[in-house]
C-alpha cells in the first residue's frame, strides 16, 4: 500500500520559523505557479487513468502544456483534464498563512480518491530525512502522523505549530498514485458492513462498478432469499441416517448452527443474511430458556421469519415473531390464560415486546437521545400497570394442531386459538392510553396491540439505532440516527417500518460511506468474533459441502467467542446495545457492545480458533473429529509469498480494508520475511495469523 | 453530550428485570459498595486473610434423596415405599447421625465412605432440601393455588441450572449474572495486585462467576489458555510489537490494550501455578484433575496476589431418567474421591481453614420412579466441606418423603419437593464468609430479605462456624 520511501511526485516549499520571518515564505522556483491558485473544475469521480484518457488530443509527455506543473500534479490538485494542456490552469495549490499564532497550510481541494497525500517537514533542505507530519487518503480528511502535530480539517486547512515542530522549516507535499488504495478501502469496508466478509472477487466487482453501492444493494435485495430450512434438508448426511427430527450433534456442534454457517459463508444474498443476523440479535431466542433444542426444524423455521422479512416491513416481522410458538415458549406466553383465582396472566412477553422489540424503557427523541422532563430526568415509556394490562392481551395462544411432518408439539406453524375462553376479553388500556375494547378475540386484539406499539414514536429511533450498531458503528451520531429513523417512520411513500428503505438509509448515509470516518479516531466498532471468523473463511475461499465433498461442520463457539447462533444466554442478546466498556472508551462515553463478550478467556480462545482455521481448516476445536474437513484455499496468497510487501498489501485490503498502519505492516513484513521464501505456505499462514491478531482487523472503522 | 449514554447497563437490567420483586434494584450502589469494601480490605494486612469458595456443580440434577437417606425405621419405610425400585437397601447405607432433625439416624450413599469420614471428622456438613425460591412457599396448597411467586421455568434444566447460579429465579436467563460474579464485583478490589481474575473456572464460561464487571478466568487441566502466536519466537515478538504500538483510534487502542492484558493474565497465571506440585495422589479422572488445578491455584495464592477467589468445577451427566442406581454407584464414588482429594490436598498446602467447597445442582429429582429412573424436580440435598465448616450435622429441614406430603408440589404426588432452604440462604452464608457485608447482601441476593434479615448476627443456615464469618 503506502510506501513512504517511494516519493512519486513532490512539491517542496520553505516555510518560516515562527519568530524570525513571520509571513515570509519561499516557494521552490519550479512550482512558482502556486502563487496564483485557480479553482478546481475536475470531475471528482474520475481516477487518474480516466482523467488522462480525457485530456484533449492525448498529447505525450508528462507536462504537455509546459507550465512547470506535470499533469499528474494537476490531477492531484483537482484540475480538469483540459487543464493539462492549458498553461494558465493547474488546479488548486497549497497556500500558507499565519494566523497570529500558528502557521496554517491551506489545501482547498478535497483530494482525489485514488491518491495518498503527505505533508512532510524538514529543518534543512540539504540535510536529514523528511518527517511525515500528516497524511490524507483520497478525499478523507487530513490525519496527523507526527506526535503532537495538530490537524484542524475545518475548511480543508491543515494547521500546525512550529513550537512543536522546529524541524519543519521546509514543507513538502507529496502525492502517490494508488489506484486501489482508497477505492479498495471503501469497497472492502462496505462489504464488511454488508456481508459476512469481503472476498477479492466482491471487492473487484464493486470497484469495477465504479463503486455503485446503491446498485449493489439493489442487486442484493432482488436476490431470492436463501432460507435456512431448505439448506437443512439439503445437508449431505452421508453415512448419517436419521429419522425425523434429523438432529445431528457432534461434540458441541448442532446442525441448525451448521446451517447458519452454511448460509453466512455461501449464500449469495449476503446483505439479507446480515440483516437477519442483526434482527436475530433484536428478536432473540436461544437454547438456554427454550426446549426442544435438538429439533432443528422449529428453530430454523423461526430464523427463516427473520430471513424472509429482512427487507420487508417491521410490522409484519413483529406479527410473525409474536405468533411464533418458539417465541411463545421462550417468553412464556404460549398457553398463557386469562386470570382465574390467584392466577394472573404471564407478564414476560408483555414486558419484553415493549422493552426489547419496540419502544424501549425511555421516551426517545427522533435522534435516539432521551427525552427529558422539566427536571431533566428521562421519562419512562410504561409502568408496571401497562405491563399487567398488556399481559392480558397475550392470553389464549396455544400450539397449532400437530402435523405428521413436524415434531410434537407443533412449533413450526403459528400459534392458534383453540378456545377463545382462555383469552382475557376485558377492556385494556395500553401504555399511550389507547383503549382496547372488551369482547375482542385473541388474534385481532394482539394485532391491534402490536399496531399501537409499532406506531409508538420511539420505534423508529429505537430500531434504527440497533440496526446501525450491528452493521456500521457502535456510536452513530445523533444526526445519523435521526436520518435513518425518519426513513423508518416514512419511506417517502407514507410507509412506516419499510426495512428496505431503512437498510439503504443506514448503508448509504454519509456516516457509513464517507472516507473521513475511516480515519476518525473516535469512531469504530469491534467486529463480532463470529463475523471475524466468517470473514477469514470467506476471504480464503472455504468451500461448501457440495464443492468440497467433505462434510462442513462447525462446533458452537459460545465458549470461545462469547457468541454463537442460537446460543444467546438470554433474551438480552450476547451484549447490550448500551454497554460501555471500562477504561478509555467508557471515559469518553462511548458504547462498545461487542466489548462485553471480550474477556480473558474469549480474548485468547478467539485467536486459538483463528489459528486452527488458518493452519488446518475445520479441525480440532472448530469441528473436531478425524473426518476430512474443508480447509482454506491459499492459491492466490501463495503466488504472492515471494514478495512479502505485496502479500501484506493484499491481506491489508482483503481483511483490514487498507487500515493497517505502517508500523503494523512493518512488523508483519519483518516476521514473515524471517521465514525463507521457499517455505511459501508457512509464510502465508504466518502473515494471515498476524493480520488476524492485529487490532486493525478486529476494529471496523 | 448524549443523555442516553447515562443509562448504564446496571440501570438497564435493574429496571428491566426487578419489577417482579418490587423495589430491589439489583446493581444499584454497587460502585460505592465496592469502594467501601476496598476501604475495609485496606484495614487488614495483605496476604493474611485469604479465602476461597469452590462451587462443585452436579449438572443434570443429582438424585440427592439417594445421597442422603433417612435410616430411622418409620422414615426409611416411607422412603422405601415412595422410591420403590429406586430405594437403596438400608443395610447398604453408610450410617451417620445428626442433631437438629426429627430423628438422628441417616445414611449416606454406599459410594461415599470418604464423605462419611469427613462428616464425622467435623469437616463436612449436609444441608437438606435446598432449592431455588423467590419467597418461601410453605406447603403444596400455597404452591398449587399460586399465591406465592414461583421461580420461572421450574423443573427445566436450563432454567434451574441458571437460577441456582443467578439466585434471581424470577428472571429467565443469565441476564442478572451469577451470585459468585456479583460477590466478586464487590470483593475483587481485595486482589488489587493480581493480574488474574478473582474467579477461576475449571469448566469454561459459566453464569455463576459472571457479574457486572467480574468474569471467570478459564483454566484447563494444566493451566490457562496461552496466546497462540507465542509458540513461535518470531510470532511472539511480532505480536508483542503489534500490541505495543500507540494506536490512534480509541477502539483499536482499547482492543490492543485488552489483548495485552489477557496475555499477561495467562502468563501470570501459568507462571504462578507452574512450579506448584501437590503430592496428594490425584484421582485418575477429569474431576480429580480439575480439583488438582484448584489446589494448585490456591497454593499459588501469594504469587497470584489473591486474597479472595472463587472456583467453578462442573461434574456432568447427572440427569438420570434411567439407570439412576447404577450410575450413582460410579458417579458418587467419583465425587467422594474428589472431595477426599481436595480435603487432603488443602491440608497438604495448609489452606484447609481458608477454603469452603459447596455443591450445587439443577434440582433434586422426583421421589417416585418413572420405572427406570427419576425425573426433574426441585429441592435437593447438598453438602459443604472445609475447615470453616460446622461439620458433622445436617442443616435445614430434612423433609418427609411420604407420598403426597405437604411439601410435594406435584398434584400427582410424584414427589417434587418444595425447597425448605432457599439458594439465597445457602449462598448468602457462603458469601458472607467470603466478605460480603450484611448491608451489601441484597446486592448479591436481591430476594434475601424474603428469607433472612442480612443485618442479623446469626447465620441464615448455620453450616459455617460462627466465628468464621
Amino acid at each position: 500500500m503506502l510506501n513512504l520511501n517511494s516519493v512519486l511526485r513532490q512539491i517542496i516549499v520553505k516555510v518560516p520559523v515562527l519568530s524570525a520571518r513571520v509571513g515570509k515564505w519561499l516557494i521552490i522556483p519550479a512550482l512558482a505557479v502556486w502563487l496564483f491558485p485557480l479553482p478546481a473544475v475536475g470531475d471528482e469521480s474520475l481516477d487518474y487513468r480516466d482523467w488522462r484518457s480525457k485530456i484533449p488530443l492525448q498529447p505525450s509527455g508528462s507536462d504537455p502544456d509546459q507550465d512547470g506543473v506535470p499533469s499528474f500534479l494537476e490531477y492531484a490538485l483537482g484540475a480538469a483534464p483540459e487543464d493539462a494542456v492549458n498553461a494558465g490552469a493547474s488546479g488548486q495549490s497549497m497556500t500558507f498563512q499565519h494566523n497570529g499564532k500558528n502557521n496554517v497550510v491551506l489545501l482547498p481541494f478535497a483530494g482525489r480518491r485514488d491518491l495518498a497525500y503527505y505533508l512532510d517537514g524538514k529543518p534543512n533542505l540539504n540535510q536529514g530525512e523528511w518527517t511525515v507530519l500528516a497524511q490524507k487518503l483520497g478525499n478523507a480528511p487530513w490525519e496527523p502522523v507526527a506526535e503532537g502535530f495538530v490537524v484542524d480539517n475545518a475548511l480543508g486547512r491543515v494547521e500546525l505549530s512550529y513550537d512543536d515542530w522546529p524541524q519543519a522549516q521546509f514543507l513538502r507535499m507529496r502525492m502517490e498514485d494508488h489506484p486501489t488504495l482508497v477505492a479498495g478501502a471503501l469497497a472492502a469496508r462496505f462489504l464488511k458492513q454488508t456481508t459476512f466478509g469481503p472476498t477479492t472477487a466482491d471487492i473487484d466487482a464493486l470497484m469495477e462498478s465504479g463503486m455503485d453501492f446503491q446498485g449493489w444493494i439493489n442487486d442484493q435485495i432482488a436476490l431470492d432469499p436463501t432460507l435456512h430450512l431448505p439448506l437443512y434438508y439439503a445437508y449431505p448426511l452421508t453415512d448419517h441416517i436419521y429419522p425425523e427430527p434429523r438432529e445431528i450433534r457432534v461434540g458441541r456442534g448442532h446442525l441448525k448452527g451448521v446451517v447458519w454457517f452454511e448460509a453466512a459463508l455461501f449464500a449469495q444474498d449476503q446483505l439479507r443474511q446480515r440483516m437477519a443476523w442483526a434482527l436475530a440479535q433484536i428478536f432473540v431466542i436461544g437454547e438456554v430458556g427454550s426446549n426442544k433444542n435438538g429439533y432443528p426444524l422449529q428453530w430454523l423455521n423461526y430464523y427463516d421469519i427473520l430471513v424472509r422479512n429482512a427487507f420487508g416491513n417491521y410490522r409484519d416481522l413483529l406479527q410473525e415473531v409474536t405468533l411464533n410458538a418458539k417465541m411463545g415458549y421462550y417468553l412464556t406466553y404460549l398457553n398463557n390464560q386469562k386470570a382465574a383465582g390467584n392466577r394472573l396472566p404471564d407478564e414476560n412477553y408483555a414486558r419484553e415486546v415493549m422493552q426489547l422489540f419496540t419502544v424501549g424503557l425511555w421516551h426517545l427523541n427522533m435522534d435516539g437521545t432521551l427525552m427529558l422532563d422539566a427536571n431533566q430526568e428521562p421519562i419512562p415509556t410504561y409502568d408496571n400497570v401497562d405491563i399487567t394490562e398488556l399481559a392480558k392481551v397475550f392470553t389464549g395462544l396455544q400450539h397449532a394442531y400437530d402435523k405428521p411432518q413436524y415434531d410434537t408439539p407443533n412449533r413450526v406453524d403459528p400459534m392458534i386459538v383453540r378456545n377463545e375462553n382462555r383469552h382475557d376479553r376485558t377492556e385494556k388500556t395500553m401504555l399511550d392510553g389507547t383503549v382496547l375494547p372488551a369482547g375482542v378475540n385473541t388474534i385481532p386484539e394482539i394485532t391491534a396491540a402490536l399496531d399501537v406499539l409499532f406506531n409508538h414514536p420511539n420505534v423508529p429511533p429505537f430500531v434504527s439505532f440497533r440496526l446501525i450498531q450491528r452493521l456500521v458503528s457502535s456510536n452513530p451520531s445523533t444526526a445519523y440516527v435521526e436520518r435513518v429513523a425518519n426513513v423508518f417512520a416514512d419511506n417517502g411513500e407514507g410507509v412506516r417500518g419499510d426495512l428496505t428503505a431503512v437498510v439503504k438509509a443506514i448503508l448509504l448515509d454519509p456516516e457509513a460511506r464517507d472516507a473521513g470516518y475511516m480515519i476518525d479516531n473516535g469512531r469504530g466498532k469491534l467486529q463480532e468474533p463470529l463475523l471475524r471468523f466468517t470473514h477469514l473463511c470467506r476471504a480464503f475461499k472455504l468451500k461448501s459441502n457440495e464443492a468440497n465433498g467433505n462434510i462442513l461442520w462447525f462446533y458452537s463457539f459460545e465458549d470461545e467467542f462469547g457468541q454463537s447462533p442460537y446460543r444467546s444466554p438470554s433474551v438480552f442478546n450476547f451484549y447490550l446495545p448500551d454497554f460501555v466498556p471500562s477504561g478509555e472508551l467508557g471515559k469518553s462515553d462511548f458504547y462498545g457492545p461487542e466489548f462485553q463478550i471480550l474477556d480473558d478467556s474469549t480474548g485468547m480462545k478467539t485467536f486459538q480458533i483463528f489459528s486452527i482455521l488458518i493452519d488446518r481448516g475445520l479441525q480440532g476445536a472448530i469441528a473436531g473429529g478425524a473426518n476430512p474437513r474443508p480447509s482454506l484455499d491459499y492459491s492466490t496468497e501463495l503466488e504472492l509469498s515471494g514478495d512479502v510487501e505485496a502479500l501484506v498489501d493484499h491481506l491489508d485490503l482483503l481483511l483490514c480494508h487498507n487500515s493497517l498502519g505502517q508500523n503494523t505492516r512493518d512488523i508483519i513484513v519483518d516476521a514473515v520475511e524471517a521465514i525463507p521464501s521457499s517455505f511459501s505456505q508457512t509464510r502465508v499462514k504466518r502473515a494471515i495469523l498476524l493480520v488476524s491478531i492485529s487490532p486493525e482487523f478486529a476494529i471496523l472503522q | 453530550m448524549n443523555p442516553s449514554k447515562r443509562i448504564s447497563r446496571r440501570k438497564f437490567i435493574g429496571e428491566a428485570s426487578c419489577a417482579a420483586v418490587g423495589s430491589t434494584a439489583l446493581f444499584s450502589s454497587l460502585l460505592s459498595l465496592r469502594m467501601a469494601s476496598t476501604a475495609a480490605a485496606a484495614e487488614s494486612g495483605p496476604g493474611d486473610d485469604y479465602k476461597a469458595l469452590v462451587c462443585l456443580f452436579l449438572a443434570g440434577g443429582n438424585d440427592s434423596f439417594n445421597m442422603l437417606v433417612p435410616r430411622n425405621n418409620e422414615a426409611y419405610e416411607e422412603y422405601r415405599t415412595t422410591r420403590d425400585d429406586l430405594a437403596l437397601e438400608k443395610t447398604s447405607l453408610l450410617d451417620i447421625t445428626s442433631t437438629g432433625q426429627p430423628f438422628p439416624e441417616f445414611g449416606l450413599h454406599p459410594s461415599m465412605p470418604e464423605t462419611k469420614r469427613l462428616y464425622e471428622a467435623g469437616r463436612l456438613a449436609l444441608i437438606a432440601n435446598v432449592g431455588t425460591l423467590i419467597e418461601p412457599i410453605s406447603d403444596r396448597s400455597i404452591y398449587i393455588n399460586n399465591s406465592r411467586l414461583r421461580p420461572s421455568g421450574l423443573f427445566s434444566h436450563s432454567d434451574q441450572q441458571i437460577h441456582w447460579q443467578t439466585s434471581v429465579p424470577q428472571i429467565k436467563g443469565a441476564g442478572p449474572g451469577g451470585w459468585g460474579g456479583r460477590t466478586a464485583d464487590l470483593l475483587m478490589a481485595l486482589n488489587e495486585n493480581s493480574k488474574v481474575s478473582m474467579n477461576i473456572s475449571l469448566n469454561g464460561v459459566n453464569v455463576f462467576q459472571s457479574g457486572n464487571e467480574a468474569f471467570a478466568y478459564i483454566s484447563g487441566l494444566e493451566g490457562g489458555t496461552e496466546m497462540v502466536a507465542y509458540r513461535d519466537p518470531f510470532e511472539k515478538a511480532a505480536v508483542d510489537s503489534l500490541l505495543e504500538l500507540q494506536y490512534k483510534n480509541l477502539f483499536t487502542r482499547t482492543f490492543a490494550q485488552r489483548t495485552r492484558r489477557f496475555i499477561d493474565s495467562s502468563i501470570a497465571f501459568n507462571e504462578a501455578i507452574e512450579p506448584i506440585v501437590i503430592n496428594t495422589p490425584t484421582p485418575p479422572n477429569r474431576l480429580g484433575q480439575r480439583m488438582r488445578m484448584v489446589a494448585r491455584t490456591i497454593a499459588a495464592r501469594e504469587a497470584l496476589g489473591m486474597r479472595r477467589q472463587t472456583f467453578f468445577v462442573r461434574s456432568g451427566g447427572w440427569d438420570h431418567h434411567n439407570e439412576v442406581i447404577n450410575a450413582q454407584l460410579v458417579m458418587l464414588d467419583e465425587i467422594d474421591q474428589a472431595i477426599k482429594y481436595l480435603h487432603d490436598a488443602l491440608t497438604e498446602i495448609d489452606a484447609l481453614d481458608q477454603v469452603v467447597l459447596f455443591t450445587a445442582s439443577d434440582f433434586g429429582r422426583t421421589l417416585t420412579s418413572n420405572g427406570k429412573g427419576s425425573d426433574h424436580a426441585w429441592g435437593g440435598n447438598h453438602f459443604v466441606m472445609g475447615g470453616p465448616v460446622n461439620g458433622g450435622q445436617i442443616f435445614g429441614q430434612y423433609p418427609s418423603l411420604r407420598l403426597g406430603s405437604s411439601l410435594d408440589s406435584d398434584r400427582r404426588n410424584r414427589g417434587r419437593l418444595i425447597p425448605t432452604t432457599s439458594v439465597d440462604e445457602y449462598g448468602s452464608e457462603l458469601a458472607s464468609w467470603l466478605g460480603v457485608s450484611g448491608s451489601e447482601m441484597d446486592t448479591v441476593f436481591p430476594n434475601i430479605r424474603n428469607f433472612y434479615d442480612p443485618a442479623s448476627i446469626t447465620h441464615p443456615v448455620g453450616f459455617l462456624k460462627s466465628g468464621s464469618v
